[in-house]
This record gives C-alpha cells, sequence and structure tokens, in this order.
C-alpha cells in the first residue's frame, strides 16, 4: 500500500509539474519535451492501474509517433526560437487562470463528495493483448474497431490533401 | 487469482481533473497553434487515465472490466488521426505567414 | 294591393332609382332622346303616384313599412334601437312629394332640350334622377336615420351636378365648397340625432313598426306633451334646446342660411337645371322641411325658435343687399333664393310653420320659372355668341373685355338688353315670375310672403320691420334683373340677335308661370276666406299654441296687406323709372364705382368669402403645413426611424461579440461548460462535501 502510494504521488506531482511546463514555456519544443514526460508519466500510471498493453500503446503511438510529428512540424515552420509575439486580448490569461481554479474545484468537488474506502481489494491479475484482443473482437466492440479503420483512413487522406502546396 | 490492497480511485480522478484544466487553461493561454494542440493533447491523455481508471475499479473484487481500456484504444487512434489532420492544416495555413499568433485569424471578426 | 293602401308611397322613390340604374348603366349607349323620355317619364310617373296619395291623404297620417333595417339590442345601460325601412305618409310629406315630382319633372323636360348638345347627357339624368330619389327619401323618411341618408345623397348629388362641367376649375372647387360647408352642418344633424336617441330612446318621428314591437312611441309623438316637463326641468330644457340648435345648424347648412350659405352663389357653376331644381326648388328647401316635419319639437325650445327666427329675417336682409349689385344673372337669382329661404325660417321661427310651407310652394315655383327662364336667355346669348365667332373666325380666342365688362359672357347681364321683343315666351314668364317675387297682388308670392310679414308682426316689429325692408329690396332688385335683361336697349350686338327657346323648354316655363301667377289663391289669408292649404297641412304643421286663438282684428290684418302692397308697388316703380333713367345702365357711374364703400362691401359680398378663404383655407394650409413638419417628421417619422435605428444598435452589440479570435470562442465554451456543470450538481446536492 505504502510503495502504491509513493510510487503514486511521484508519477501525480510529476506529471502535473510537466503539465505546468507544457503551458508556461515559451519555448514551443521545450513544451514538446515537457509533454513528451507527462506522457511517460501517464503510461506509468497505465502500469500502476493493471493496463500493460494501454501502456504500451501510449508509449509508442503518442511519445513515438504523435509527439514526433509535432516536432518535425515545429522544425518544419522554423520556430525553434522564442517569439514575442503580440497578445491582443490581454485581460484573456488572468481570466483564463481564474476559469481553470473554478473548473477544477468544480469538478474536484464531485469527485471527493463521493466518498470512497481508504484501501480497496482489487484483482491482481494484469491485463494485456489477451484481454484487449478479445474484447475488441467482441459484439460490443467490433463495430467501433471497423470504423475507426476507415476513419484513420480518411485522416491519411486528410492530411495529404490538405497539406500540398498544390493540388 | 489473487487479491490486492490498492488506493482510493479518488486520487486518480482528481490528478486527472487537474491535468485536464492544466490543458483547458493552457489551450486559452497560449498564442502558438502549435502549442495549443499539444495542451488539447494533455486534455485526452487525462481524460485516458480516467477511463483507464474506472476500468481497473468498476467491477470490485471481479474480474476487471475492459471497457476503459477498448475506450482508450479508441482514443488513441482518434487522437493520431486528428493530430495529422489538425497539424497538416496548420502548416497549410501558416506556411506563408511571417508570424505564428492565432490571433491573426480574424477573418471571421463581425 | 295589401290592407295598408299607403304602401304604394314606396313606388314613389322606386320609380327615380330605376331610372337612374337606367341611366346609369345603359345610358351611354343609347339615343338621347331615348334616355331623355325615359329618365322623365319615371318622375312623371312618381307624380302621378304623388297625386294619388293626395286625392286619398285626407287628413290621416300613415307609415308604410318595408323591411327591418338596425335592430341593435340594448347593452350597458344603452337601450335598445330599432331602425326601419319605413315611409310617413302625411300632408306634409304629400305636399313636398307634389314639388319635387311636379316641379322635378318640368325640369327635366326642359333639360331634354336644355341639355340636348352636351356629351355627357346620360350621366346628367343619371345624376338628375339619383337626386329625386334621395330627396324622396328624405322627406318620406319616419325616422331620423332613413332621412339622413336621404339627406346625406342629396349633397352627393349637388356635388356631382355642381361639378358636372368637371373640366373647369371654378366648377370642381365649387362642388367641393358646396360639400364641404354641408359636411359641417351635417355634424349639427348627427349631433341633434345622438341627443335625440339618448332623451326619447328612439329615432322614429313618429309611430311605426318598432312602435307595435316595443312601445316607444316616435319623438313627435311624445313631444307635444313633454312642455310641462321641459318648463319645469332646466336641465332637460337645456338639453331640448342644444337638439334644436344643433339640428338647425344641419339647416343652416343644407338650406343655406347664414353662416353657412357661401357654397350657394358658387353652385351656379352647374347647368342652369341643376340650379333651377336643386338649388331653389327642392334640395335647400330641405332645411325648411324638417323644421316643419319636427316642428312639436322645436317649438319645445323657445330660444331655438328666437334663434331660427332672427338667423331666417337677417340672411333674408343680408342677401337682399348683396344681390342689389351683383352683374351674373344667376347669382342675383341665387342671393334671391337665400333671402327667401330666410323668410320661410323667419316663419318658422314665429311658429308659423304652414306660411312657411306655403312659400316652400310658391317660391318653387317662381324661383324654378326664374332659372328655367335665366337659362332660355343664357341659351340664346350663347347660341348668338357663337354665331359671331363663326362669323368673325375667332375659334377660341381671349374673350374680349370691354370697359372691364366680360363680352363673351352669356350670363352677364351688361351683355343683355331689349330681349322682350326677340325672347317672348320666356320674357313674359318671367315677368310673371319677378311680379311673384316681387309680391304684386294677386299673385301667388303675394299671398305668402303678405301671410309670412303678417305672422312676424304678430311676434315682433322688430321681425316684421326687416321683413318689409327685404320686400322692398327684393322688387327692386328684382326689376333691376328685368330691367337690364328684357327692357333698354340691347348692349351688345349678341343680344339682338337673339331667338326663343325650343318648346320642350318653353312648355314647362309656361306650366310654372302660371302656377306662380294663380297658385296662391289655395292659401288665401284669414280675412278673405277659408285657408285651404293651412287646413291641409293642418295634422302636420299645426303649432302647439294656436295662433288662431289670438285675437287679431281683420282691419289689422287688412292694413297690413295693404302697406306690404304699397311697399311692393313702390319700389318696383322706382327701380323702374331710376333704371329708365340709365337705360338699363349701372346707376353709379363708373368712375364713382371703386369709391363708393357701399358699393365695394356688396359687390365682394361683404368680404366673407374672402374671410373664410383667409382664415380656414389658408389657416389650414399653414396649419397642416407646421404639422407635417412638427408632428409628422420628428415624432412619426421618428418613431419609425427610431426603430430601424434601435434594431441597427442591437445588432451592433451583438456584433461586438463576434471577435474573431479562436481563444475567445474557447474561453467563453469553458465558461459554458462550467455553468453547465454547476446546473447539473445544484441538482444532485446531496453529493456536496459535507465534512
Amino acid at each position: 500500500m505504502i510503495a502504491q502510494l509513493v510510487l503514486f504521488a511521484i508519477l501525480a506531482a510529476l506529471s502535473v509539474v510537466c503539465a505546468i511546463g507544457v503551458v508556461v514555456n515559451e519555448n514551443p519544443v521545450r513544451s514538446a519535451l515537457n509533454l513528451v514526460v507527462v506522457l511517460f508519466c501517464v503510461a506509468m500510471l497505465f502500469l500502476t492501474l493493471n493496463a500493460s498493453f494501454v501502456a504500451a500503446v501510449q508509449v509508442m503511438v503518442y511519445a513515438g509517433a504523435i509527439m514526433v510529428l509535432f516536432l518535425f512540424v515545429i522544425m518544419l515552420l522554423n520556430l525553434g526560437k522564442p517569439e514575442q509575439l503580440l497578445d491582443h486580448l490581454k485581460p484573456q490569461k488572468p481570466l483564463s487562470v481564474l476559469a481553470g481554479l473554478i473548473l477544477v474545484l468544480v469538478i474536484a468537488s464531485v469527485i471527493v463528495a463521493v466518498p470512497s474506502p481508504h484501501s480497496v481489494l482489487l484483482p491482481a491479475q494484469m491485463t494485456g493483448a489477451y484481454e484487449v484482443g478479445i474484447s475488441l473482437f467482441s459484439p460490443t466492440w467490433v463495430f467501433p474497431f471497423e470504423a475507426v479503420s476507415i476513419l484513420l483512413l480518411i485522416a491519411v487522406v486528410g492530411a495529404v490533401v490538405l497539406a500540398k502546396r498544390r493540388l | 487469482m489473487g487479491l490486492v490492497q490498492a488506493i482510493p480511485l479518488n486520487y486518480y480522478l482528481v490528478l486527472s481533473a487537474v491535468l485536464f484544466t492544466i490543458g483547458a487553461t493552457g489551450v486559452l493561454v497560449k498564442r502558438n497553434p502549435i502549442v495549443m494542440f499539444m495542451c488539447i493533447e494533455l486534455m485526452l491523455n487525462a481524460v485516458n487515465v480516467t477511463f483507464v481508471a474506472f476500468s481497473r475499479y468498476q467491477n470490485g473484487i471481479n474480474r476487471q472490466s475492459m471497457d476503459g481500456q477498448m475506450m482508450v484504444i479508441f482514443v488513441m487512434a482518434v487522437a493520431a488521426a486528428e493530430v495529422a489532420v489538425g497539424l497538416g492544416i496548420i502548416v497549410s495555413i501558416f506556411r506563408n505567414r511571417p508570424s505564428i499568433n492565432i490571433d491573426t485569424m480574424d477573418v471571421l471578426q463581425g | 294591393m295589401s290592407s295598408n293602401p299607403f304602401e304604394i308611397a314606396w313606388l314613389v322613390p322606386l320609380f327615380p332609382l330605376i331610372g337612374f340604374l337606367f341611366a346609369g348603366f345603359f345610358g351611354s349607349k343609347l339615343p338621347k332622346a331615348v334616355v331623355g323620355a325615359i329618365c322623365t317619364g319615371v318622375v312623371f310617373l312618381s307624380f302621378a303616384v304623388a297625386a294619388y296619395l293626395f286625392v286619398i291623404i285626407g287628413a290621416s297620417q300613415h307609415t308604410a313599412f318595408l323591411a327591418h333595417w338596425l335592430t341593435v339590442p340594448a347593452s350597458g345601460g344603452i337601450p335598445a334601437l330599432q331602425v326601419n325601412f319605413e315611409l310617413l305618409v302625411d300632408p306634409l310629406s304629400v305636399l313636398m312629394l307634389l314639388i319635387i315630382t311636379g316641379v322635378g319633372g318640368l325640369i327635366h323636360l326642359y333639360s331634354t332640350s336644355y341639355m340636348a348638345a352636351e356629351s355627357g347627357y346620360a350621366r346628367f339624368f343619371t345624376y338628375l334622377n339619383l337626386f329625386v330619389f334621395f330627396m324622396l327619401l328624405l322627406v318620406l323618411a319616419n325616422n331620423m336615420v332613413l332621412m339622413f341618408v336621404g339627406w346625406e345623397g342629396v349633397g352627393l348629388c349637388s356635388y356631382l351636378l355642381i361639378g358636372y362641367y368637371y373640366e373647369k376649375k371654378s366648377a370642381t372647387d365649387a362642388a367641393n365648397k358646396a360639400f364641404i360647408v354641408n359636411r359641417i352642418g351635417d355634424v349639427g344633424v348627427l349631433i341633434g340625432m345622438f341627443m335625440a336617441f339618448k332623451y326619447f330612446h328612439t329615432l322614429d318621428f313618429y309611430n311605426g313598426y318598432a312602435y307595435h314591437q316595443t312601445g316607444i312611441a316616435g319623438i313627435l309623438n311624445r313631444a307635444p306633451q313633454l312642455a310641462g316637463l321641459v318648463a319645469a326641468t332646466p336641465a332637460l330644457s337645456v338639453a331640448i334646446t342644444t337638439l334644436c340648435i344643433m339640428v338647425f345648424w344641419g339647416c343652416t347648412g343644407k338650406s343655406a342660411q347664414i353662416p353657412l350659405y357661401v357654397w350657394l352663389p358658387d353652385a351656379m357653376e352647374g347647368p342652369t337645371p341643376v340650379s333651377a331644381l336643386i338649388h331653389a326648388a327642392t334640395m335647400v328647401t330641405a332645411g325648411v322641411y324638417l323644421v316643419s316635419r319636427a316642428h312639436s319639437l322645436f317649438e319645445l325650445s323657445d330660444v331655438a325658435m328666437a334663434v331660427i327666427a332672427i338667423i331666417g329675417i337677417a340672411t333674408a336682409f343680408v342677401a337682399a343687399t348683396i344681390g342689389l349689385v351683383q352683374n351674373d344673372i344667376k347669382r342675383v337669382l341665387a342671393y334671391s333664393t337665400i333671402s327667401q329661404l330666410g323668410y320661410m325660417f323667419a316663419a318658422c321661427g314665429v311658429g308659423a310653420f304652414a306660411a312657411g310651407m306655403f312659400h316652400v310652394l310658391t317660391h318653387a315655383f317662381f324661383k324654378a320659372c326664374l332659372f328655367l327662364g335665366a337659362g332660355a336667355v343664357i341659351h340664346a346669348m350663347e347660341h348668338s355668341m357663337h354665331e359671331r365667332h363663326e362669323r368673325e373666325g375667332h375659334g377660341h380666342a381671349a374673350p374680349l373685355i370691354e370697359d372691364g365688362v366680360n363680352r363673351d359672357d352669356p350670363q352677364d347681364m351688361r351683355n343683355m338688353g331689349g330681349l322682350s321683343k326677340r325672347l317672348k315666351i320666356t320674357y313674359f314668364t318671367m315677368l310673371a315670375s319677378t311680379l311673384a317675387i316681387a309680391g304684386i297682388p294677386p299673385t301667388s308670392g303675394f299671398f305668402s310672403k303678405d301671410e309670412i310679414l303678417f305672422q312676424l308682426s304678430r311676434q315682433s316689429w322688430l321681425l316684421w320691420f326687416v321683413g318689409a325692408v327685404t320686400a322692398a329690396l327684393t322688387a327692386f332688385y328684382m326689376t333691376r334683373l328685368m330691367y337690364k335683361t328684357f327692357w333698354g336697349s340691347p348692349k351688345t350686338e349678341d343680344a339682338g340677335h337673339t331667338h326663343d327657346a325650343s318648346p320642350a323648354m318653353t312648355v314647362p316655363l309656361v306650366i310654372l308661370g302660371t302656377l306662380a301667377v294663380v297658385g296662391g289663391f289655395i292659401g288665401l289669408p284669414a280675412l278673405f276666406g277659408p285657408n285651404l292649404f293651412e287646413r291641409f297641412l293642418d295634422p302636420s304643421t299645426k303649432p302647439a299654441i294656436d295662433h288662431a286663438a289670438l285675437t287679431n282684428s281683420d282691419q289689422y290684418q287688412l292694413g297690413l296687406l295693404l302697406v306690404s302692397i304699397a311697399i311692393a308697388i313702390v319700389f318696383v316703380v322706382i327701380a323702374l323709372y331710376r333704371y329708365k333713367s340709365v337705360d338699363g345702365g349701372d346707376l353709379l357711374p363708373a368712375d364713382q364705382k371703386p369709391k363708393n364703400l357701399t358699393y365695394q362691401i356688396l359687390l365682394n359680398k361683404y368680404y366673407v368669402d374672402d374671410f373664410n378663404y383667409a382664415v380656414y383655407v389658408h389657416g389650414g394650409r399653414i396649419f397642416a403645413i407646421n404639422l407635417f413638419k412638427d408632428f409628422e417628421e420628428l415624432l412619426v417619422d421618428g418613431a419609425v426611424n427610431g426603430v430601424g435605428k434601435l434594431a441597427r444598435a442591437v445588432g451592433s452589440l451583438f456584433k461586438s461579440w463576434q471577435t474573431g479570435y479562436v481563444r475567445n470562442y474557447a474561453f467563453t465554451m469553458l465558461i459554458g461548460v462550467i455553468v453547465v456543470l454547476l446546473a447539473v450538481m445544484s441538482s444532485f446536492n446531496h453529493y456536496l462535501p459535507h465534512h
């Protein structure tokens, strides 16, 4: 129990700190790197929640593919250096921080209001590709699975078409 | 088939809420469209954490439910597609502009 | 025939209505002779029915019901009202029927020849028949509403016929003036109707169909019994007086009394038969008819009767003074009409309603004859001038003005003279009518005017004096008219080339002229024998205070009679002598005319028309322009434009929300999410933290 709490605390703290880092940094590359750390932390959290397959996919897809894509685009648009950007909406910054605080308080108040025991007994077995596979092709999830494949096709075609210099 | 002590669910949910809020605030505050996109990814990840947490805690001592993890699989697939298309759009818009500032896209101003 | 033999009375207005519809729909497609024959024929048919009614009416009074019209149930304290299509047949209405259809028929016959050259021939007869229909409805109606229909209808036809020559601006202006002034008077009749309903709960004159159903007696059935109540209650007395004065106001409009007489001289713009029928014999007598019909109501108010008498005699005098100096033959006759109408009202004002109606009858004879004769004269002058224009090859050149006189005006008496030798029949009939209007015995006019003067003298010497002076003036200006037109030497060569009119025109002239001379014997004054006329009218017009009961010696009446004769003869002779000395020219030399103040005032009709124009027409225009500027432009336009401006402002406000910035939209979304969350949470408030 203690070990789990400590692990959770470390991961939570790290992910929050790096998430703030994503937002606060002026350099987009630094933001991207912070986000990668967040993604790794999230993957660890998945592991603590007995979801090995999802953790692996998280690292491969999110940290491995999506963030690489982000970094490629940053490089393409030549944004290595931090820039002084003109702010048209001065009051937006403090107001959004305020709104964010309100949002987190609202959500947290709901969560905290529901009583949950200090410790729960849960099955210890780690779930992996086997369980994911069984569920993915079960009648509940097979249709979204097929639909997602078409979605990915559309995305591929769309990305190519949209980014072309000349159609 | 053993059982093990686990930390309360609420911890994961609060963490997820905090990450979500940080992402939301980031979307509102940042002017660089790419960084805005990254904050959106942050929000999606927070939601993924929620899903997987529920997947673990849903059935109690019975066999673990896989529904949360399935949702996460799909969310990830859609997020990947979305990033591809979105970044393509950003590239095509800002290719020929001098600066990247989302505030310059004000054509819809009334 | 049904049980009520008087239901045949509905035929009387029906025939002219058929004539109107016929001429209106088919008149323009048929030859003029056919249209003229049919339209004249229907009026004579009505005359035949009226004559039959005259034979059977005796001294009785009957109502003839046709159909229901309005039934308004009682509501909120206001009693119920029933108005029906119902006619009243009694001696007074039969008398008016005979006048309207008889004189009207003769004028229709005259018009078939007079208007023969007009292109709008069918239109003329359409309007004329419609007029006869409305006038008959007016005198036959048994309730105020139906009478008012006829009242308004004759006003409409008057407008249509005055403006018959609609291409002339002066004609259309005169038509507008007549209608508008009439309308101002009609307000009085309407208010009178409202008040009558308020106090009597019915608008019927005498008991009719509604009486059998609801038991509410007619106004004139109840009025004689109210005398005591009115004397005792000041509030009721004031109300009845106001009612009568309001109705009389309407009569001043319709019958051209002060102050609403100004339309009648201008109405001479219409064709002469119109002037004869509408503005001499019938429409203008509608006011006198109404006062006589409602005599028991008017007698309840001494103030109203005094007002009627004073205004009547004042009008008679003022109009006679204006007629002294007018140069247009029709204008002289118009002012003469206004003056004679004043006599009729003066008679009614002192309670001698039968005398007033007698003058209506005789006036119809001689005034219609005078107008028709003037028409024949004008026709003859026009022909002569037309021939001259042909000879000289002028065509449509500008009118020839000599010494300030328009030599191409067929109506100006200064162009006439010596026509007695050339227009013989016209001359003799007009001479007879002039003797009648001047009051020379034994013409009809003498008897009727003398009766009026006698009745005036019994009430007040002042009234008699003004009446006598007016009689003197009447004799004078009518002789002046005759001299300038028929005697003396011709003033222009046109006058020397005239010839007399066709039989269609001369036959009515002869009939009317004869009646003007002999028609008076039915109304002999009391000292010579029974007054058949008054006796005939008694059921309708017998006044509440029986004047016959007041003793006046026969010598008194004889003395007054001789004074009347003397006045008439003396002033005719004076006029003859003075005008002979200037050979029918003007008594005032031309160079003195602008300086003579009296002459200028009379010639300009006491400047009343100029005053009316400056104050009402011009003032009204200025008022309307200012009203437009201040009220319309500022308020109304401002309000309407303001709505548009408001819409634009609201739109601008909403427009400012569309900033175009993506981040703004995202922020709004977040706020929305928070609001929704709070709303959902508030319904699950037992989940809120309680530590």
